[in-house]
C-alpha cells in the first residue's frame, strides 16, 4: 500500500509541480524578506545618520566666540526631538584644540572626524551600550587664530530598534501572504497544467468501443507528439482490423462460389442416385454445404456491420416503408412454412428517421431472420412498429418451437447460440451481428422469455 | 521625645555623610534595623504621608523608610550611591533625566495597569507619578480692588504701570541657590520670549530672591510682599487655607506642570520592593491618593482636560540642556544681569 501510495506520489505531475512551485515560493518569500530587512536597516540607519547630522549642524550653529572665549548655546529642540522617537539616550562632546570643552568628558574617540557636508558616522561602545555617533571637526577663526573643534554626538538606538521591530512585524506578515498566495497560485498552475490531460484522457475514454477515429481533440503543443504517436497506434491498429476483416469477407466470398457448383452438382447427384444410402449421403452434404454458405453470407454480413459501423453513411427515409419493405422480403420464404407475418404499426408512412438504412436493415433482418427460423410451425411471428415520446421502438415476438437452453446473455457472444436446436441451421453470429449494427446506430436491442414459449425481441430506435 | 529622637537621628546621619543633607526622616510598617524599602525624595513628608499610609496598609508586613533631601543633593548621592536607596523621587525633572540618560536607572517593567500616560515615562526607568501647576501667588488685600493680571503679558504691562507700589515686594525663586527655581525659569525662557522682557523689568523693582517656597508665602499671606512668581500651585493653595490672604493665579497663556519623577537606582538592594511600590503608586488605588488626599495632581486628572493652558513639562532629553556646563552658566549670567541692575 506504501509502496503504492510512494509510486503515485513520485509520478503525480501534479504534485510534483506542487511541490516544486512552493518550494520556489517559499525560497523567493525567504529571500525577499532578508533583502527587504536588510534594505530596511541600511534606510533606518541612514535616516538615524541624517537625524545626527542634523543635530551637529544646529549644534555647530551655536557655537560662539566672544573675547577669544569659545561657548555653546546647546540648541534645546535639537536634544528634545533626538529622543522623541525612541526615547534614547543621547551623549555628546565638545572639544576646543583638544581640550574638552562641554559635554561628557570620558566619552573617548578619537576621530576620525568629518565635516559638517560630512559627518563620520561610527558606532561606540559607551558605558554598558553600543551608541550610534556623528563626529565632525570645525575650524572657527577668533583674533586671527584657527581653532579646531571637535563635536560628537552619540545616540543610543532604541529608534533603530523600535522600527524595525515594528516594520519588521508588517513585513513578516506582508511575506506570509505572499507566501500563501503564491501556494495558491501554484495549486491553480499545477491543475491547469494538468487539465489538458485530464480532459484528453476523458476525450479518449468516452468512444464507443469500435470507434477508431484520429484522436482530433485541442491539446497543448507538450501533447501533440503523444497524440501523435497515439492516432499512429490508433491506425495501425484499424488497418490491421480491415486488413482482417478484408481476408474474412475475401475468403467468404471465395468459398461462397465452389460451395453453389458443390451443391447443384450434389443435387443433379441425388436426383440420378438409385441406392438410398448414397441419396441420404448426398442429402447430408447439401445440408452441410446449406449451413457453410449461411456462415459464409454471416460472416460478409458482419464484416459490412464493421466496416460501416465505422463510417455509417447516414440518409432520411420512412422506417415504416422500411419495416414493410423487409416483411415482404421474408414472405416467401415464411409461406413454405407455413408461417404467418402480422405487423402493426401507428407510425405514419412519412415519417422519418436519420440513420444508416444498411444497419437497420441488416439488424432487423436478421432478428426477422432468427424470429421465424425458431417459430413453431403454423403460427405467426408478429413485427409491432411502435412511437413514444422518447424512441421508435420494433417489436418482433414469435412462438418459439423450443426454448431449451435459453441464454438471453450469451446469446449476443459471437458464434454461441442462444437456444440448443441441433435441428436448426445457425451459425452463433446472427445476435452479434444484430448487436454490433445496433451499436453502430446508437440503437438498443434487448432480448426476453416471455409467458409460454413467446420470445420478444425489443430494439429501440433513438430520434 | 519622638522629635528628639529623629533629630538626633538625622544629626547622626548628616554627620557622617558630607554629600547628603537629610532633612526628615519617617518610617512605616515594621520597625527593622535596615528598612525593606528606602526611598529618598524631595516631596515633604506631610504632603506625600497620605500615599505612604495607604500602602504601608495595603502592605503591612512592609517596612518603610522615607528620607527627605533637596533635590541636587538626590542627584549627587544617586551617581555617588553610597547609600542603597531603592526609589528615588524628585521634583528636578532635568536632574532625573540625566541620571536615567546617563545609565544611573534601572529598567522596570510595570504591569498594564500601572501604565502612566506616554508622555508621563521615559524609557523603563523614569516615571512621572505627579504633576503640579506653577503659577503665581499674589496679596489678596492689595489685589481686592485691583484686577490681577491674567497672563505674563499682562503682568509686565502691570508691573510697569505700579512701579511705585511694588518696588521691593515682589519675590521669586533665586535660581543659582535652587534647583526647582532653575527648572522653572528655563522653561520659561524656552517657552516663551517675553520671559528676558519679565526679568528685565523685575530685576528693576528690586525683586526679592528666595529658594524655599515657604517664606515667600509666609511674606505674601503678612502682605510684606505682594507678588511671588513661579510657586508650585498646590502647594500655595494648600498654605491658603490657614493663611487667607494668598491668592493663586495661573497665567492663561501658559502653564506649565511639574512631574515629579521616581526611578530605581542602580544601587538599590531591594529591586522587588521598589518595583512594587512603584506600581501602587502608579496604578488607580495610588493615582487615586495623589489626586484626592495630596495637593497634587494625578496623571490622568481632568484638570488637564479643563484647561487648555497646563502643559506638562516634557519629560524627555531636551531637559538635559541646560544642565550643559556652558548652557547653565550662559543663562545664569544672563539672568543675574536681567536680576541685579
Amino acid at each position: 500500500m506504501i509502496r503504492k501510495l510512494m509510486t503515485f506520489k513520485t509520478t503525480s505531475i501534479r504534485n510534483r509541480l506542487l511541490v516544486q512551485l512552493g518550494l520556489v515560493a517559499f525560497v523567493i518569500s525567504l529571500f525577499l524578506f532578508v533583502v527587504v530587512r536588510l534594505a530596511l536597516v541600511q534606510a533606518v540607519t541612514a535616516t538615524q545618520d541624517r537625524l545626527l547630522a542634523a543635530a551637529v549642524s544646529s549644534v555647530v550653529d551655536k557655537i560662539y566666540v566672544v573675547d577669544n572665549i569659545v561657548s555653546l548655546d546647546l540648541p534645546y529642540d535639537t536634544f528634545s526631538l533626538l529622543g522623541a522617537i525612541g526615547e534614547d539616550r543621547i551623549f555628546y562632546q565638545v572639544k576646543d584644540d583638544g581640550k574638552f570643552l562641554t559635554g561628557y568628558e570620558d566619552l573617548s574617540y578619537e576621530g576620525p572626524f568629518g565635516d559638517l557636508q560630512e559627518p563620520i558616522f561610527t558606532n561606540i561602545d559607551y558605558l554598558d551600550e553600543t551608541f550610534r555617533a556623528a563626529s565632525i571637526e570645525n575650524i572657527i577663526f577668533a583674533e586671527n587664530q584657527a581653532r579646531r573643534l571637535t563635536i560628537i554626538i552619540a545616540q543610543s538606538q532604541n529608534f533603530q530598534a523600535t522600527v524595525l521591530t515594528k516594520i519588521s512585524t508588517n513585513l513578516i506578515f506582508v511575506t506570509f501572504i505572499f507566501l500563501i498566495i503564491a501556494i495558491l497560485f501554484a495549486f491553480l498552475t499545477a491543475n491547469l497544467t494538468i487539465k489538458p490531460i485530464g480532459s484528453f484522457a476523458d476525450d479518449v475514454k468516452m468512444r464507443g468501443p469500435s470507434d477508431l477515429r484520429k484522436v482530433s481533440s485541442e491539446v497543448p503543443s507538450e501533447l501533440i507528439p503523444l497524440v501523435h504517436s497515439l492516432n499512429g497506434f490508433i491506425s495501425r491498429f484499424r488497418t490491421a482490423l480491415r486488413q482482417t476483416e478484408t481476408f474474412i469477407a475475401e475468403a467468404a466470398h471465395h468459398i461462397r462460389t465452389p460451395l453453389s457448383v458443390v451443391k447443384s452438382e450434389s443435387e443433379l447427384a441425388l436426383r440420378k442416385s438409385k441406392t438410398p444410402e448414397n441419396r441420404e449421403h448426398l442429402r447430408n452434404i447439401i445440408r452441410s454445404v446449406d449451413q457453410t454458405n449461411r456462415s459464409a453470407t454471416q460472416l460478409l454480413d458482419h464484416a459490412m456491420v464493421l466496416y460501416r459501423a465505422e463510417r455509417p453513411e447516414k440518409q432520411k427515409f420512412s422506417v415504416r416503408q422500411a419495416v414493410e419493405d423487409l416483411i415482404n422480403q421474408f414472405r416467401p420464404a415464411a409461406d413454405l412454412r407455413d408461417l404467418g407475418i402480422a405487423f402493426s404499426s401507428n407510425l405514419e408512412q412519412k415519417q422519418q428517421v436519420h440513420l444508416d438504412r444498411t444497419l437497420l436493415e441488416t439488424s432487423l433482418r436478421n432478428l426477422l431472420d432468427n424470429a421465424l427460423k425458431y417459430a413453431v410451425a403454423e403460427s405467426t411471428v408478429s413485427v409491432d412498429l411502435i412511437q413514444d415520446k422518447k424512441q421508435i421502438t420494433v417489436i418482433i415476438t414469435n412462438d418459439a418451437a423450443n426454448l431449451k437452453g435459453f441464454n438471453a446473455s450469451q446469446m449476443f457472444q459471437k458464434f454461441k447460440r442462444g437456444i440448443e436446436n441441433k435441428d436448426v441451421i445457425g451459425s452463433g453470429l446472427g445476435l452479434s451481428i444484430v448487436l454490433e449494427a445496433a451499436n453502430a446506430i446508437n440503437a438498443t436491442i434487448k432480448v426476453k422469455k416471455l409467458k409460454g414459449k413467446s420470445v420478444c425481441a425489443t430494439l429501440s430506435l433513438p430520434y | 521625645m519622638r522629635y528628639i529622637i529623629i533629630t538626633l537621628l538625622i544629626f547622626f546621619i548628616t554627620a557622617t555623610s558630607h554629600a547628603l543633607v537629610i532633612e526628615d526622616v519617617r518610617t512605616y510598617g515594621p520597625q527593622k534595623e535596615t528598612a525593606d524599602l528606602r526611598i529618598l525624595s524631595s516631596t515633604d513628608i506631610d504632603v506625600f504621608d497620605p500615599v505612604l499610609t495607604a500602602y504601608s496598609g495595603a502592605f503591612p508586613t512592609v517596612s518603610l523608610e522615607y528620607v527627605l533631601s533637596n533635590t541636587s543633593d538626590i542627584y549627587q548621592e544617586v551617581r555617588d550611591g553610597e547609600k542603597p536607596f531603592d526609589l528615588v523621587m524628585s521634583s528636578a525633572m532635568d536632574l532625573q533625566m540625566k541620571l536615567a540618560n546617563d545609565g544611573f536607572a534601572k529598567s522596570v517593567s510595570l504591569a498594564e495597569t500601572s501604565q502612566g500616560p506616554d508622555w508621563s515615562q521615559w524609557q523603563n526607568k523614569l516615571f512621572g507619578f505627579s504633576l503640579e501647576p506653577i503659577g503665581m501667588v499674589v496679596s489678596k488685600s492689595y489685589f481686592n480692588n485691583i484686577k490681577a493680571p491674567k497672563s505674563r503679558r499682562d503682568l509686565i504691562s502691570f508691573l510697569r504701570a505700579n512701579q511705585d507700589d511694588l518696588r521691593g515686594k515682589i519675590v521669586t525663586y533665586d535660581v543659582t541657590q535652587s534647583g526647582a527655581g532653575f527648572l522653572f525659569a528655563t522653561q520659561d525662557a524656552r517657552q516663551s520670549d517675553s520671559y528676558w522682557r519679565m526679568a528685565e523689568v523685575m530685576g528693576s523693582l528690586n525683586t526679592g530672591l528666595f529658594s524655599g517656597s515657604g517664606e515667600m508665602l509666609d511674606a505674601v499671606n503678612t502682605g510684606e510682599i505682594l507678588l511671588a512668581y513661579n510657586i508650585i500651585g498646590s502647594y500655595a493653595q494648600k498654605r491658603s487655607r490657614e493663611q487667607d490672604n494668598l491668592l493663586v493665579i495661573y497665567p492663561q497663556d501658559y502653564t506649565h506642570m511639574l512631574l515629579r519623577t521616581a526611578l530605581v537606582p542602580r544601587g538599590t538592594q531591594n529591586f522587588e520592593a521598589a518595583r512594587n511600590f512603584l506600581t501602587f503608586l502608579l496604578n488607580d488605588v495610588g493615582q487615586n491618593f495623589i489626586e484626592k488626599r495630596t495637593d497634587m495632581l494625578s496623571l490622568q486628572s481632568e484638570v488637564l482636560n479643563r484647561n487648555r493652558q497646563f502643559k506638562p513639562i516634557r519629560l524627555d532629553t531636551g531637559l538635559l540642556v541646560y544642565l550643559d556646563r556652558l548652557k547653565k552658566q550662559r543663562f545664569l549670567e544672563e539672568w543675574k544681569e536681567a536680576l541685579f541692575q
